[in-house]
């Protein structure tokens, strides 16, 4: 019977807990993390109904160890970190590095491997900190980034992928990147370039982050993108979606020079939206492709001066070079040299539906 | 007989097998695992000549009949201790990983009672229906095999594996010496033989793939493990398999890790019955003391559980485990087999 | 004057071995004193080859019209003659001894005794009052037949004859019980069943000897292999049809006069999942339903504990959606998780129990009031969460969806100890209670035949009739796992296909 009693070591029952729904971490002014933490707060309205808000707890200390202890002081129940599922690090936290964030993360076993991380824009908190009278704010900011995955707009990674990705060498990763607009509300604005695991403060924009994970392959179930074309002479704007891609990638070494040159060929297949000019006439199908894949190329060696600028190897072209040309690869100092690389992209579009209309 | 087999080789050892090979092979681990395999099936062939020439005796038998009374009384005595010894460190692995990831403040010595009281009950019963239960633990296995499956969404490179073969040679056989703990149990075959009804039909047929099938099994996680994490994370992942598992995660079910864990228990459950089974069997000779023994051993290999508790004793425990059970299963038969070879002992069933 | 007489061990009985006499006044007393002076025994005095005869019959037990004209009848016509002759009997017996002159009248007998003649004849003139055939209350079927088993032994195997009009149908008599004297039967099919499992059956019946024997249930617990295991190790059911179908399986059944359901010996795990409507619908809805029957089992045990070791120690396993609901409806509970599902699983059982005794009028009302009770007002005064009664209605259905009674109920039953298992050790403990479920499971055998096949031992071919019901023609084989003699029950059925003649 004793055992039976006093038995049960390790309940842990769900009324007890205190369950977090997102975190997020900023520096402070003394150079010590400031973590705030969102709670569940079940508020009853009587008759049985109920109405979950959530309620934002904070804690300050000069390293990271030690503030999931002060959340649990301040919050009813024993804190539960299993089900937060968003993790917002602020930009100047990034950029000293995410890996030691991640640590408590995927050594306890409780923690939730499959949250999404984003690098805000601001101060992490800012973003965490507001108040929305639909739902819990964690929620609603992990439904957007879903919600924007899946048009590949942004990549999909969590804390998991994420931790593969900055223990392999050769490969670097980029996150969403959030930011706080003025009417209070939180907008994706593209993003952030991450080199190892430092954020290297440059990013993209939502335009230029669909661009590249097509680049990449990353092609998820659909895609949207808008163009102007021809800005100088006519200001033709066009709105198209992707259905199906094709990437060759091909990456030569030149013996003599030790150059590197990444060749990158896509062919597109999309569908026009939107093309509210030419009433009378039909889409003059040839001349698009030819004007869309100039404009696109254009863009895509806009996002790889960015890319080298940042030293952000998304491509994987240091792993690549290590496997299959290990002499070349041994002689450089990739810190620098990956500078000198060139990519050279190649856009080809073919557009194969126009709508109801032609 | 087949399940017999596998079950008692896959278990507890699934689970520090990807991060042990890692060490010295690098990216080249599963081939070591082959090799292992390779190597352990010449093994069966070799004691599948020997038991072929003792039909019907139990192995302690065999022992003495070869060896004479004396020396293979010893021999006896040091096969049923490897047994015991063996038994207590799968309790004690399983143990630690249960408490590791499902049930952190319960204290071990009640997880080891419980399991340990399950497998004396199953024991007890004699082979058949021990067979059959392996029977069913089999499908969780095939359970696990599905859920695998689902790993592939997860990104992977193949990076992390090729080229083939970058480890050199004598990395790889290290990594296949590391393995080779894991994927002990076949020595089962050695007190089974006797129990088979069928002996001529494609014994070692059974034996044989019971074995590929092991070895193809265990191959297959490391290789999924191998080409999911950097060499970097696996240095330090304690349980690549587990983990590999924490990144799915369904509509439903949040935590398949937690789940799949779970029901891990039963196939690391029968490889501690299989050697208590064997352990009791190695020593009793006939039905009344044989319950006894169940019972007594249990009781051995609870008591053994509970001493280490720290890391480093349980390394070195393991590897002492190794040693000895490198002692009983490849040099004894070898031996064995080479004696009555040579000293001409052999005898062949009913027809004398 | 005190009542507190120490009980004695054993009765002893009139084992008398008296025999009848010449005198007729001297039998008659003799018979009413082996029968204690029962005051039913009627005495008809009459007169027969100019000799005085004398009818003895228990007027309890004797129909009046066959007595009438069988027996009392023909002897008032003709007055002389054989006896045997002139009376219009289906049955005579002759005997001498009072304790067999007793015992065919105790069975409805009369007793024919006659002045100078030690012989006495017995007819039998048995009532035969019963209740009609109409189908069981407890296994109701929707598309098979809707004939039960009666409480009259002859009844009983009359309605397997009908249906398997065979000669090697065999039908064996015992008498148990010292004070009782129950008439019981084996029936099986001569050249289908197992000679071994025969003999081993009536061996345990033989070993039988007790005061009285009422019920089939008294029998099950004597024979059964291990009546410590919550599963029932032989099939107990009120329909011939299900009846008829294992005995061409090559099973023996048992019945037991005034019981009406019967055994059915050996059994396994599976066949308590299987009903006689499978058979009757196509072969995918059979199946289908099968496949329902299992799950139900599986739920019956394991959902409350595996909501009971979520709540408690992993709720990281619940996505966010459900985990709100769940959490949100915890919120106010003051009882643990494991003391609500006992508190509801208590009222359950209650309810249950109190749903057979009431009245018809009361029920329909008491159902309503317990539905709301436990549903509404349990919830609203916070003592149980919605999301526990889910789980428990849920259970207790799946628990009635076994079509034999006695599963369904220990299926619920095993569920407690799995739930104690579950709030101790979370997952773990489900994990390790199921397994050395299924270990006992493993080790149990019904009369030598393994009680989880076709699972463990694995049979393929008999997983065509247990988990699947695959289409008849298909079903070429006998289920193994009463071993009967011969394997094979169909030939080449569905022929007219590929025939165009």
């Amino acid at each position: 019977m004793n055992i039976f009693l006093a038995g049960c070591w390790d309940q842990h029952q769900l009324v007890d807990k205190n369950i977090v729904n997102g975190i997020s971490f900023d520096l402070t002014d003394e150079g010590g993390i400031l973590l705030k933490a969102r709670n569940i707060n079940i508020k009853s309205k009587g008759g049985g109904q109920f109405e979950v808000e959530d309620e934002l707890v904070s804690a300050e200390r000069p390293t990271l160890v030690g503030l999931s202890m002060d959340i649990d002081s301040k919050s009813s129940g024993r804190v539960d970190y299993s089900q937060a599922h968003l993790l917002l690090i602020s930009d100047e936290m990034a950029k000293q590095g995410i890996l030691q964030t991640l640590d408590s993360f995927y050594r306890g076993k409780d923690s939730n491997t499959g949250a999404k991380i984003a690098i805000t824009k601001g101060k992490a908190h800012d973003i965490l900190s507001t108040e929305k009278d639909k739902s819990p704010i964690a929620f609603f900011i992990l439904k957007m980034i879903e919600g924007a995955e899946e048009t590949t707009l942004l990549p999909e990674e969590t804390i998991f992928k994420v931790w593969t990705k900055i223990l392999t060498p050769g490969k670097d990763f980029f996150l969403p990147y959030l930011e706080k607009t003025e009417s209070d509300k939180i907008a994706i604005a593209g993003v952030a370039l991450l080199n190892g695991d430092k954020f290297s403060g440059l990013s993209l924009t939502k335009e230029q982050s669909t661009l590249l994970l097509l680049l990449l392959d990353r092609f998820k179930k659909t895609n949207f993108m808008s163009l102007i074309l021809n800005r100088t002479s006519e200001n033709r704007s066009i709105a198209f979606s992707t259905r199906k891609i094709q990437r060759e990638m091909k990456i030569t070494v030149d013996k003599t020079s030790g150059d590197i040159t990444c060749n990158i060929d896509i062919s597109i297949q999309i569908e026009v939206n939107s093309y509210p000019q030419n009433f009378k006439e039909d889409l003059n199908t040839k001349k698009m492709n030819k004007e869309i894949s100039a404009e696109l190329t254009k863009q895509a060696k806009e996002i790889i001066a960015i890319l080298l600028k940042a030293n952000s190897d998304v491509f994987g072209i240091e792993m690549q070079l290590a496997k299959r040309h290990p002499d070349a690869w041994s002689k450089m100092n990739w810190d620098e040299d990956y500078k000198n690389v060139r990519i050279e992209p190649k856009i080809d579009v073919k557009i194969i539906k126009t709508g109801n209309v032609f | 007989m087949f399940f017999v087999l596998i079950q008692s080789q896959i278990g507890i050892g699934l689970f520090s097998l990807p991060n042990v090979v890692q060490e010295p092979a690098k990216g080249d681990g599963w081939i070591s695992i082959i090799l292992a395999g390779v190597g352990i099936q010449f093994l069966l062939i070799i004691y599948w000549f020997l038991l072929k020439r003792f039909p019907d005796d139990e192995f302690a038998q065999v022992i003495q009949k070869i060896l004479g009374r004396t020396l293979g009384k010893i021999l006896n005595i040091l096969i049923y201790f490897h047994f015991i010894i063996t038994g207590s460190l799968s309790t004690i692995l399983m143990v630690k990983l249960l408490n590791l990831q499902l049930l952190p403040i319960t204290p071990s010595w009640m997880i080891s009672f419980l399991i340990i009281s399950a497998s004396i009950y199953l024991t007890i019963s004699n082979l058949k229906i021990i067979a059959k239960f392996f029977v069913l633990a089999f499908t969780l296995i095939i359970l696990l095999l599905f859920l695998t499956l689902f790993t592939f969404s997860l990104p992977q490179e193949i990076q992390f594996i090729l080229p083939v073969g970058h480890s050199g040679i004598k990395n790889i056989l290290i990594g296949s010496n590391n393995a080779l703990f894991s994927m002990v149990g076949f020595e089962a075959i050695l007190f089974l033989f006797p129990f088979i009804i069928q002996k001529n039909k494609g014994v070692l047929k059974t034996i044989s793939l019971a074995n590929i099938f092991v070895t193809g099994f265990y191959t297959f996680l490391v290789f999924i493990c191998l080409i999911s994490f950097s060499p970097d994370q696996l240095n330090q992942i304690r349980e690549p398999v587990t983990y590999l598992f924490r990144g799915l995660s369904f509509k439903t079910f949040a935590r398949v890790d937690l789940i799949f864990l779970s029901l891990w228990v039963v196939p690391m459950t029968t490889t501690i019955i299989a050697y208590l089974f064997l352990a009791s069997k190695s020593i009793s000779n006939e039905e009344r003391s044989y319950k006894k023994n169940v019972v007594i051993n249990g009781i051995f290999i609870f008591l053994i559980s509970l001493i280490p508790h720290t890391d480093e004793i349980t390394t070195q425990f393991t590897k002492y485990v190794t040693y000895l059970s490198y002692a009983v299963i490849y040099v004894i038969p070898v031996l064995l087999l080479l004696v009555s070879i040579i000293y001409k002992k052999h005898e062949t069933g009913e027809t004398t | 004057m005190s009542f507190k007489d120490t009980p004695k061990d054993y009765i002893t009985l009139n084992e008398n071995d008296q025999q009848l006499t010449h005198n007729l006044k001297k039998n008659i007393e003799m018979i009413h004193e082996y029968l204690c002076q029962t005051e039913d025994l009627m005495v008809k005095k009459m007169s027969f080859n100019k000799v005085s005869c004398t009818i003895l019959f228990l007027d309890s037990m004797v129909n009046k019209d066959i007595l009438q004209s069988s027996v009392i009848g023909p002897i008032l016509e003709k007055k002389s003659g054989e006896i045997q002759d002139v009376l219009k009997a289906t049955e005579l017996k002759f005997s001498s001894n009072i304790s067999e002159v007793g015992a065919s009248l105790l069975e409805g007998y009369c007793t024919i005794l006659i002045e100078n003649d030690e012989i006495a004849k017995s007819v039998v003139v048995g009532e035969i009052a019963a209740r009609s055939i109409e189908e069981p209350a407890n296994e109701r079927s929707i598309l098979s037949s809707h004939d039960g088993f009666v409480e009259n032994l002859s009844t009983n195997i009359l309605l397997l004859r009908r249906r398997i009009k065979s000669p090697q149908l065999k039908v064996k008599f015992f008498t148990l019980g010292k004070i009782t004297n129950t008439k019981v039967s084996m029936v099986f099919i001569d050249n289908l069943a197992n000679k071994k499992i025969l003999e081993e059956v009536e061996r345990r019946i033989t070993f039988i000897d007790v005061d009285h024997l009422l019920s089939i249930g008294d029998i099950e617990e004597f024979i059964e292999d291990n009546p410590h295991s919550p599963f029932p190790q032989m099939l107990s059911t009120e329909r011939p049809d299900r009846g008829a179908s294992y005995l061409t399986e090559g099973k023996i059944i048992l019945i037991v006069d005034g019981s009406p359901r019967i055994l059915i010996v050996p059994i396994t795990f599976f066949a308590f999942y299987q009903s006689p409507d499978d058979y009757n619908s196509r072969w995918i809805s059979g199946s289908f339903f099968r496949f329902i029957r299992f799950f139900s089992f599986m739920i019956s045990i394991s959902l409350p504990a595996i909501y009971i070791a979520i709540i408690s120690f992993h709720s990281e396993v619940l996505p966010i959606g459900i985990l709100y609901s769940v959490r949100v409806s915890l919120e106010y509970v003051p009882l643990s998780p494991f003391a609500e599902a006992i508190l509801m699983q208590i009222i359950l059982e209650l309810l249950k129990e109190a749903s057979i005794r009431l009245p018809t009028p009361i029920a329909q009302t008491l159902g309503i009031v317990g539905g709301l009770i436990i549903g509404t007002a349990v919830v609203e005064a916070n003592l149980v969460s919605n999301s526990m009664i889910v789980i428990i209605g849920l259970t207790a259905i799946s628990s009635f969806v076994a079509p034999i009674n006695e599963m369904g109920t220990s299926a619920r039953l095993l569920g407690f100890p799995v739930m104690i298992a579950a709030s101790c050790f979370g997952f773990f403990g489900i994990v390790l209670a199921l397994m050395v479920l299924v270990m006992h499971l493993c080790k149990l055998e019904s009369f030598g035949m393994h009680y989880f096949s076709p699972l463990a031992p694995f049979k393929l071919e008999d997983i065509k009739d247990t988990f699947v019901r695959l289409p008849i023609w298909k079903l070429k084989t006998r289920p193994t796992d009463s071993q009967p003699v011969y394997k094979q029950q169909q030939r080449f059925t569905r022929g007219w296909k590929n025939n165009k003649y």
